[in-house]
């Protein structure tokens, strides 16, 4: 599994929890590399994993 | 050949005008650096990138009379000598933006140091592209819209606004087809501007761009769709709107009036092509001021070019930074017997504008209390208050309340203007000014 898979898989954790604006996800992911972010943000918009509430906050579909 | 974003850079810097921060910067913090500095920034090592950035050019009115090297107080006048100059771009073979082509695969737009720009944003975005596309009649139309990045080769792009853009894309998304487009990043000044400008019909806001230059702009055929590309600029991102309609979330969005937009429905962008210099430079267009600042010059000038087309004598025009340098305007006219109301008309007629004052020419615009003056002595409120209802608006706008509408409809908006000229048929006596008796003969120093 890549880091970005990895990483993927923790913002799926942290949404299983409740929703969250993206803000508060880049926040809780301090220790991951920028960049590993985007790629995660990649793997979950390719899989059409991830809805809105609208307030703007990311839910899983 | 015309300067480049580059040799910008390079002017501001033989100046002492740009920041280099080279210690490594993590790219979440990009954003926060740049609204602290007080100079434009070149940050060299974005942590985990190539790709180095460089943003901040247009955050203050005096920046961006230096990145375009004119002097601050002829920016709304500079670029209408461009407007009226137009030279048509002219086509290149090779291009310094095609050094490095990556198709299909390659594409991976986490290459780029793409920023999260403010707090409520719904993620990361690509604001300093100029979007190039070809509308119905064949004229390539460009335009700085906003992209927020989904995936490696999908973005999705802002067309809630009505726009040239949006009407090429309602064009082609009822034929089924999807729209070609090409991204520049990384662009000259003028060629911002231009892209800011909402060019009349038929006109290409990159022969704007030539005639601010004094030289035409030089484009080479993009690699995948034959858009003419600016081949100067940095990066390159060829591919096209599909035809899924307003369809994807995306937003909010820390827009340039100083405010976030709501979770919006957009259509999607995939890149099937990105070229680069050898070495690009990513600029990022910082929320809301550098924004407001490129429209200021354009919405001014749209101003000037407006009223003169209804026949009014303008003295001054200027756009209020509280409205975002968008919305409210103020113009001194030189009146004839209903110029006022006239000169309104004209002003309300942009798309943009919502609030509008007209003063007579003895009227400074830029003193409040003397515009203040005006409006108390020269206006009767049922007489010189015009109200127009359900013009067209701007989703930004909260009081529209654009939100309870159904998806990929526009919002329409009311306007006023105040025709605070004087009223015809009162004698020029009746608003004599106090003057202050021997004041060239007596200074207050002299007597302390």
């Amino acid at each position: 599994m890549s880091h970005s898979s990895e990483i993927a898989d923790r913002i799926l954790a942290l949404l299983k929890k409740e929703p969250m604006s993206y803000y508060a996800i880049l926040r809780a992911l301090q220790d991951v590399e920028y960049r590993v972010i985007l790629q995660a943000w990649g793997i979950l918009r390719e899989k059409d994993l991830l809805a809105r509430d609208p307030e703007g906050n990311y839910l899983l579909r | 050949m015309p300067e480049c974003f580059r040799s910008v850079l390079e002017r501001l810097d033989q100046d002492n005008e740009l920041l280099h921060i080279r210690k490594p910067v993590d790219v979440r913090y990009i954003s926060p650096l740049i609204v602290q500095a007080d100079k434009p920034v070149w940050f060299h090592n974005p942590i985990g990138f190539d790709v180095p950035v460089v943003s901040g050019l247009y955050w203050k009115r005096d920046r961006l009379a230096r990145s375009l090297n004119w002097p601050e107080s002829e920016l709304g006048v500079r670029f209408p000598q461009g407007i009226q100059r137009m030279m048509d771009p002219v086509s290149v073979e090779e291009a310094p933006c095609q050094e490095v082509v990556k198709s299909g695969d390659e594409v991976d737009l986490t290459e780029l140091p793409i920023p999260f720009l403010g707090e409520r944003d719904g993620g990361a975005f690509i604001s300093a592209g100029v979007l190039l596309a070809r509308g119905e009649e064949g004229v390539v139309n460009a335009g700085v819209y906003r992209l927020m990045y989904r995936s490696r080769n999908v973005t999705s792009v802002d067309l809630v606004t009505n726009s040239d853009l949006r009407k090429c894309y309602e064009a082609a998304f009822k034929r089924k087809e999807p729209l070609p487009i090409a991204v520049c990043i990384g662009v000259h000044p003028f060629e911002m501007l231009s892209a800011a400008f909402k060019a009349p019909p038929g006109v290409s806001e990159m022969s704007i761009a030539g005639g601010l230059h004094g030289d035409p702009v030089r484009t080479v055929p993009a690699k995948t769709n034959q858009l003419p590309v600016l081949a100067d600029c940095e990066i390159v991102l060829e591919g096209e709107i599909e035809p899924v309609g307003w369809a994807v979330d995306e937003g909010p969005f820390g827009d340039f009036a100083g405010m976030y937009t709501e979770v919006r429905w957009n259509p999607t962008f995939t890149v099937k092509t990105m070229t680069h210099r050898a070495n690009p430079l990513f600029q990022v267009i910082q929320m809301p001021w550098e924004n407001a600042w490129l429209g200021a010059v354009a919405m001014e000038a749209q101003i000037l070019e407006v009223l003169a087309t209804a026949g009014v004598s303008t003295v001054a025009v200027r756009v209020t930074e509280g409205s975002a340098c968008r919305w409210s305007v103020i113009a001194s006219i030189r009146k004839r017997a209903g110029g006022g109301k006239n000169a309104l008309m004209a002003i309300l007629s942009l798309p943009d504008t919502k609030h509008a004052v007209v003063v007579d020419e003895d009227v400074d615009i830029f003193d409040p209390e003397q515009l203040e003056w005006a409006k108390t002595f020269r206006v009767q409120a049922d007489q010189d208050v015009m109200i127009i209802s359900g013009a067209q608006g701007k989703h930004i706008d909260p009081s529209l309340r654009a939100w309870e509408l159904p998806r990929g409809q526009l919002p329409t908006t009311s306007k006023m203007g105040i025709d605070a000229t004087t009223p015809e048929g009162i004698p020029a006596e009746h608003y004599e000014i106090i003057t202050h008796p021997f004041r060239d003969e007596v200074k207050l120093e002299s007597f302390l």
